[in-house]
């Protein structure tokens, strides 16, 4: 088992850890739902045709047009409000005989909704100090063949509120949780595809916490109270439900579609073709969301089914690591989507709506934030490294030039040395002459002038080690070119030991670029570097002046160059390796970079 | 005790080896070295062979070096002795500044070119006189009759019962009665660093630093104990020194 599969492992706990809470935290929320009932009376018993009725309760098989007419009678006390939720049935209310509520009558919403959309609402009973006889008049939804009828409650409104809040608090929370999520990762994903084109797939989860999260809010009755647009809250709770398959597999085809790319994008058609066309059915008025929506609570589990097995194919048939990691919490998802399902068709659980798949929502969107982090985290290094690893070119064809322009130099003074030899037999000749001659004055004169011509120089050096060298030289050019007060001498032998000479490349061409880079715009520029090698040590230091130096959190310096510090931390890498460290420090005013690292010994620790 | 003040002789005459081939150009320095007024010894070698045969680390105090010499060469004679005595005063007298990136590389103080010049000479006697005077140094027994202890002999002390241990450069061990506590008023500016209750490190002989030993590897390739607290400061004072001994190395560029 890999590193980074052990520290996926160490992180199971946490959804663990977050499902268990979330469990006791429900039962314990529903246990304490009852204390509230002396305050809040749920009206249980209604009068249906000379039946009697409990509710909540489907009523089957209706006829349109037609009425369900509820009557109950209740001994409200002073400032009793009375909450009721109505699913796409217009309905209004009367306290004996006096019409108290009224909603979804045709007109007061948009026709091609079809049914008025589902609302939840809180209002206040009239205060006569008797029994009072209410009245509920449904008319049966056009776009179903059922009716649901969700219980009423009567209390105080605060203790209505509540009640309320102990039972979907959690879904409001979790709502906001997700909508929070979805924005930052869409955040973040405009930060990483910036470097990692795969880095859209961000982008998808984070329209998957978006979905999620608007269907939950659009869903939660809650919502309903304080979010007075129905209308509103049936779009959101719709069109986050339908479209909640298209960014998962959408963010599957990106990080696992290389061999399965087709069925996920046929999938996807196949969604987004029937969002579409739910869409244009409800527009047109032919057929509701909510009549559409028997379609999607095929098609979205199926989706995940599907991102699933696909995920599992690559991690077991083509043994994709990312795809190992992202197995259980798409497996977690799957289950919950699938749970949530059987619970709406099968089981009526006396729980939120939508619960189980919230659950399993919130433990696929941490585990799998968490692997986008360390995703994040590996891409970054990555590019951190190509980045280097384009320094070190970049060095690479200074040592080139260097060696070129030293062949050049070569050349060109075996050339002299030839026309030197032609020179002094000549001079050989005159000196005899005026020697012979005796004639000293002349003799003199000659010599002094053969002097003043004397070939002089020889190429610069800084340094013994060629490589080294050259990268030094071409730094000590440029920062003379910059005015700079440059003073630049190394001892760094042609014979590194156990470091390769492109490695101390990297790190004087590192500090050289930073120290260079660091003078410009300083009044009085300078830069002096000097090394000392002594019992296999080599100690590299450097001192310039500086405009500017940003602190890191952590204490650390960052350059203040346009790729933001990268050169300290791969100078520090570096001096680690071999067994060495680095130290940056401002001292009045004078930038010093100190790099110490082994050239002939196992540094401690290795 | 005796021995040791003999290794640190009294004699304040300046010990000189002159390494020179030419005959004349020896003389030449000869007369200037002996017409300054600091008092002079001189040993004189014509090529670095004989040189290296009495060379003893310890037995001089300047060193001038011809470069091109018969036999082994200026440049090599002075690695072997930068090997033994890094900080001992040198120079190189030479033809051409073809060698100043070496002489650099060996920690030579001066470059002289020949001709030689007598005020240049005469500079490095009197900066090599300073240093033979006034080399940082440790005293023991302040209280009686002082014993000085030149700093870069010296590899660590470390306390044994009632004595100190002395453990010196060329392996030998002096034993003196006292306390490391009474040494540290003097440890102001020297590298030397107390790393134990009963250790005394001297920071320019470390060669590595252990995290699992708890240990300084000194360049004789013994270990000096450090106090487990202690190690994150201990490595950073010797981190320190490294880096002032680069920065050290950028300044004294002498003529070159």
């Amino acid at each position: 088992m890999g590193r980074s599969d052990r520290r996926f492992f160490s992180f199971l706990w946490l959804p663990t850890v977050f499902l268990i809470a979330a469990l006791i935290l429900r039962l314990a929320l529903g246990a304490a739902a009852p204390q509230d009932d002396e305050k809040v009376q749920t009206i249980a018993v209604w009068q249906w045709e000379g039946r009697e009725l409990s509710l909540p309760v489907r009523l089957p098989c209706l006829e349109h047009p037609g009425e369900v007419i509820l009557t109950a009678q209740i001994m409200p006390s002073e400032g009793d409000h009375i909450y009721l939720k109505t699913v796409y049935a217009p309905l209004e209310v009367y306290a004996d005989g006096e019409l108290v509520f009224s909603y979804g009558q045709p007109g007061s919403y948009p026709a091609f909704l079809l049914d008025p959309p589902t609302k939840v609402a809180l209002f206040p009973l009239p205060d006569t100090g008797r029994a009072v006889t209410l009245t509920f008049i449904y008319q049966p939804p056009t776009q179903r063949d059922h009716m649901a009828l969700h219980p009423i409650l009567v209390g105080s409104s605060s203790a209505i509120l509540s009640r309320l809040f102990s039972t979907m608090g959690f879904s409001l929370l979790f709502a906001g949780v997700l909508v929070t999520m979805g924005i930052l990762l869409w955040c973040a994903s405009l930060a990483v595809t910036r470097f990692e084109k795969k880095g859209i797939a961000l982008f998808w989860l984070g329209l998957f916490s978006f979905c999620c999260g608007s269907w939950v809010l659009g869903e939660c009755n809650l919502t309903g109270l304080f979010i007075k647009n129905p209308g509103l809250l049936y779009g959101m709770a719709f069109c986050g439900l339908f479209t909640v398959g298209i960014p998962i597999s959408r963010f599957c085809m990106i990080l696992f579609g290389s061999h399965q790319k087709r069925l996920l994008a046929a999938m996807c058609h196949i969604l987004e073709l029937s969002v579409c066309a739910a869409l244009i059915l409800q527009l047109t008025g032919t057929a509701s969301l909510a009549r559409t929506m028997y379609l999607f609570h095929v098609l979205g589990p199926l989706t995940f089914c599907l991102c699933g097995a696909c995920i599992l194919q690559e991690s077991l048939r083509y043994h994709d690591p990312m795809a190992r990691r992202f197995l259980f919490p798409m497996a977690v998802l799957t289950l919950f989507a699938l749970l949530e399902v059987a619970d709406y068709y099968l089981f009526h659980w006396d729980v939120q709506r939508s619960f189980f798949f919230q659950l399993g929502v919130l433990v696929f969107q941490l585990m799998v934030s968490v692997l986008c982090g360390y995703f994040i985290r590996d891409s970054l290094g990555l590019a951190m490294e190509n980045r280097q690893l384009g320094f070190e070119v970049s060095l690479m064809e200074k040592q080139i030039r260097a060696q070129k322009e030293r062949y050049q130099f070569l050349s060109q003074a075996s050339v002299m040395l030839r026309q030197q030899r032609h020179d002094l037999k000549h001079h050989m000749a005159v000196i005899r002459r005026w020697t012979a001659s005796g004639e000293r004055e002349k003799l003199l004169d000659y010599l002094d002038q053969v002097s003043a011509r004397f070939p002089e120089g020889s190429l610069e050096d800084l340094c013994e080690n060629e490589a080294v060298n050259a990268v030094a030289l071409h730094y000590q050019a440029a920062a003379r070119e910059a005015k700079i007060l440059t003073t630049i001498r190394l001892d760094i032998p042609e014979d590194t030991g156990q470091v390769p000479a492109s490695d101390l490349c990297v790190i004087v061409g590192n500090l050289l670029e930073n120290g260079v880079h660091a003078c410009c715009g300083v009044k009085a520029p300078f830069l002096t570097m000097q090394s000392r090698l002594s019992d296999g040590i080599l100690t590299i230091t450097m001192d310039n002046a500086y405009s500017s130096v940003t602190k890191a959190p952590d204490g650390t310096f960052c350059s203040p160059r346009a790729d933001g510090g990268m050169g300290l931390p791969s100078i520090r890498s570096m001096a680690e390796r071999y067994g060495g460290g680095c130290r940056f420090e401002d001292r009045d005013g004078v930038f010093c970079s100190s790099v110490y690292l082994y050239l002939f010994r196992t540094g401690p620790g290795d | 005790m005796k021995e040791l003040l003999s290794r640190f002789p009294a004699d304040s005459r300046l010990r000189i080896a002159l390494c020179e081939d030419d005959r004349q150009e020896r003389e030449h320095l000869l007369t200037i070295l002996r017409s300054s007024n600091i008092p002079v010894q001189v040993w004189e070698f014509e090529e670095g062979g004989a040189f290296l045969k009495g060379y003893k680390p310890g037995a001089f105090d300047l060193i001038l070096m011809d470069i091109y010499m018969n036999g082994i060469s200026g440049v090599e004679a002075m690695r072997a002795v930068r090997k033994e005595e890094p900080s001992l005063p040198a120079a190189f007298i030479t033809t051409s500044q073809d060698h100043a990136l070496e002489a650099y590389r060996m920690h030579v103080d001066r470059y002289i070119e020949k001709p030689v010049a007598r005020e240049e000479v005469v500079q490095i006697l009197r900066s090599a006189a300073a240093k033979k005077e006034h080399f940082p140094k440790i005293a023991l027994r302040p209280q009686k009759d002082p014993l000085w202890i030149p700093i870069h002999k010296l590899l660590y002390v470390e306390q044994l019962a009632h004595y100190l241990h002395l453990h010196l450069l060329d392996g030998e061990v002096v034993k003196v009665k006292g306390k490391l506590d009474d040494l540290l008023p003097q440890l102001e500016g020297l590298p030397l660093f107390r790393c134990h209750k009963s250790f005394l490190v001297n920071l320019a002989f470390v060669t590595g630093i252990d995290r699992e030993l708890m240990v300084f590897h000194m360049k004789d390739g013994s270990n000096v104990y450090i106090r487990r607290e202690a190690f994150p400061v201990a490595k950073q004072a010797w981190e320190t020194w490294l880096f002032a001994a680069s920065r050290e190395e950028g300044r004294t560029d002498g003529a070159i």
